[in-house]
């Protein structure tokens, strides 16, 4: 039973708050973000409220949520929305722990599951962070909560480190199943490597017209192989952070991940409209840097001056 | 108190990342429709694959791949669903669905929104998609939600909804647009251009279909005596 008391003595490891209190940060700003973008121009009344009340499809009885309520009635839905929005921003300043979290992922899972044909990957990736926010404790430091208890701002108080490692597993997997959805010839060179070429002269998804991208071409095909591998290759993440611990010495392919995903990202966003999914997986990628990462970082920002005495904690 | 907790959480977080790697297995569920394998896009994948497949020496005719693909995604379909089903109120309940199916193939014969209506008995633009020029409500089409819907609705299979959404559009258009007496919605596709087309300013050809028509009057409140 070795094997059982590491994992126990694992899942009980504990770090400072600040690389949970940025996640949680950057999630509640997601959610405002996409929500909020949704309640001008008529967005939210067409897509979220039933064909009787004004919406443009039947909707039913709506997710179980929205049912107790009453159904998807602009009553429910504007009021579903701005205890969600209102949880969002709670989010952001750190009031309310893991309850304000749960009340924003169940009133985003509740809205967002109301109209199938309006849904994005990214509200999958969205409510499964709100949930990683329930399960962590994201405001033992950088919050209202703590300056409510304590008198301060930040803290020294430590949290589990397992909600944030689990963000790195959610990411992984994410990388690694879109990789092995990604089955047309287009992304293999049976296609040419053409896949990125193509994706980028879909209307539905550019920002502007991309046709220019032919006399890129090549550049693209290098697109297409660096993106796919760094689909499918995804779960060698998790191979050097067991060997780093193993170890106990740091590598450095965990920086490399991120600033190949960082720019990738970055391309995506600069080039093609896919509402706020940067703005969520960028919040994930959080989770790949240890408190003390987040610690120096922010000190070098804000005080620009070097941390001290900070713990040590492992990805 | 606090160790029990301690032995307590191995099951519950083992519970999660199972629950969650299981529901990240591909899944060939939402594209597991007839009508949407006979799309000219899927058509070329299949064409593409099985030319390949023969230049590694497996002979095989674009039909039987098919079939042989279909027949795979089907049984992958029901594995997968019979393994998720345990963990589903959780996927449910808390929100942790896994549908990373991002991108697996570009759509090479797109289909794009129109709108028209009659002005004095004749049809003027309304709406094109990303037009500057026709941009009717466009903040409201450019909304991702919007453009994701879209673009669903250019599939055989959403023909039902679709209706739905033309006629409510039709009846924003009715408000919107006083002086006009009809409205046509419609899809336009064409066959995006390869690099080579795209540098000869080769044009390619647009074909419109799903098209709906409405007489406005219905949407409008009658004059009061």
């Amino acid at each position: 039973m070795r094997w059982y008391r590491s994992l126990v003595a694992y899942l009980d490891e504990r770090e400072r708050g600040e690389a949970l209190a940025l996640f949680r940060i950057f999630v509640g700003l997601a959610l405002v973000v996409d929500l909020g973008a949704t309640a001008p121009d008529g967005v939210l009344s067409a897509i979220w409220i039933d064909i009787h009340h004004g919406g443009y499809r039947p909707l039913g009885f709506g997710t179980f949520l929205v049912q107790a309520l009453g159904g998807p009635t602009p009553t429910v839905i504007w009021g579903l929305f701005g205890a969600t929005v209102a949880a969002g921003l709670a989010m952001i300043v750190g009031l309310g722990g893991r309850f304000t979290a749960l009340i924003a992922a169940q009133g985003f899972l509740a809205l967002s599951g109301l109209n199938g044909h309006t849904r994005g990957s990214y509200d999958a990736l969205l409510s499964n962070l709100l949930w990683l926010n329930v399960l962590a404790n994201g405001t033992a430091t950088w919050s209202l909560d703590a300056k409510l208890f304590t008198g301060r701002w930040s803290t020294d108080r430590l949290v589990t480190s397992w909600p944030r490692r689990l963000g790195i597993l959610q990411l992984v997997l994410l990388y690694f199943s879109t990789g092995l959805h990604k089955i047309s010839a287009h992304w293999t060179p049976a296609g040419g490597f053409s896949a990125l070429y193509y994706i980028l002269q879909q209307p539905s998804w550019h920002r502007v017209d991309m046709a220019w991208a032919a006399y890129v071409y090549p550049l693209t095909q290098l697109g297409t192989a660096i993106t796919w591998a760094f689909e499918v290759g995804a779960p060698i993440l998790l191979f050097m952070l067991w060997r780093e611990r193993r170890r106990g010495r740091r590598n450095n392919y965990r920086r490399w991940f991120a600033l190949v995903g960082v720019l990738l990202h970055t391309g995506i966003f600069v080039f093609m409209e896919v509402g706020p999914f940067t703005v969520i997986i960028w919040s994930l990628y959080l989770c790949l840097f240890t408190p003390d990462e987040v610690r120096r970082l922010f000190d070098a920002t804000v005080y620009l001056s070097p941390a001290e005495g900070r713990s040590c904690s492992s990805a | 108190m606090r160790r029990i907790w301690r032995h307590l959480r191995v099951p519950l977080v083992a519970l999660h990342v199972v629950a969650i790697g299981l529901m990240a297995t591909p899944d060939p569920g939402p594209g597991l429709q007839r009508s949407a394998w006979k799309n000219p896009t899927v058509q070329a994948e299949i064409q593409a694959w099985a030319e390949r497949l023969n230049g590694f020496g497996v002979e095989v005719t674009p039909k039987a791949l098919e079939a042989w693909a279909w027949a795979r995604a089907k049984a992958l379909h029901r594995l997968r669903d019979r393994l998720v089903r345990p963990f589903r109120p959780y996927h449910d309940y808390v929100g942790i669905r896994q549908p990373w199916n991002m991108f697996v193939a570009p759509h090479r014969n797109p289909a794009v929104l129109g709108v028209d209506i009659l002005v004095d008995d004749e049809w003027t633009p309304l709406y094109r998609t990303r037009s500057d020029v026709y941009d009717y409500r466009r903040a409201f089409f450019d909304h991702d939600r919007i453009r994701a819907m879209l673009f669903r609705y250019g599939w055989p299979s959403y023909r039902h909804t679709y209706n739905d959404f033309a006629r409510w559009l039709a009846k924003q258009i009715a408000v919107d647009v006083p002086e006009a007496t009809k409205a046509r919605i419609f899809y336009t596709r064409y066959r995006t251009r390869s690099p080579d087309e795209v540098k000869d300013g080769t044009e390619v050809k647009t074909v419109r279909d799903q098209y709906v028509i409405f007489d406005l009057a219905v949407f409008r409140p009658e004059p009061s005596p």
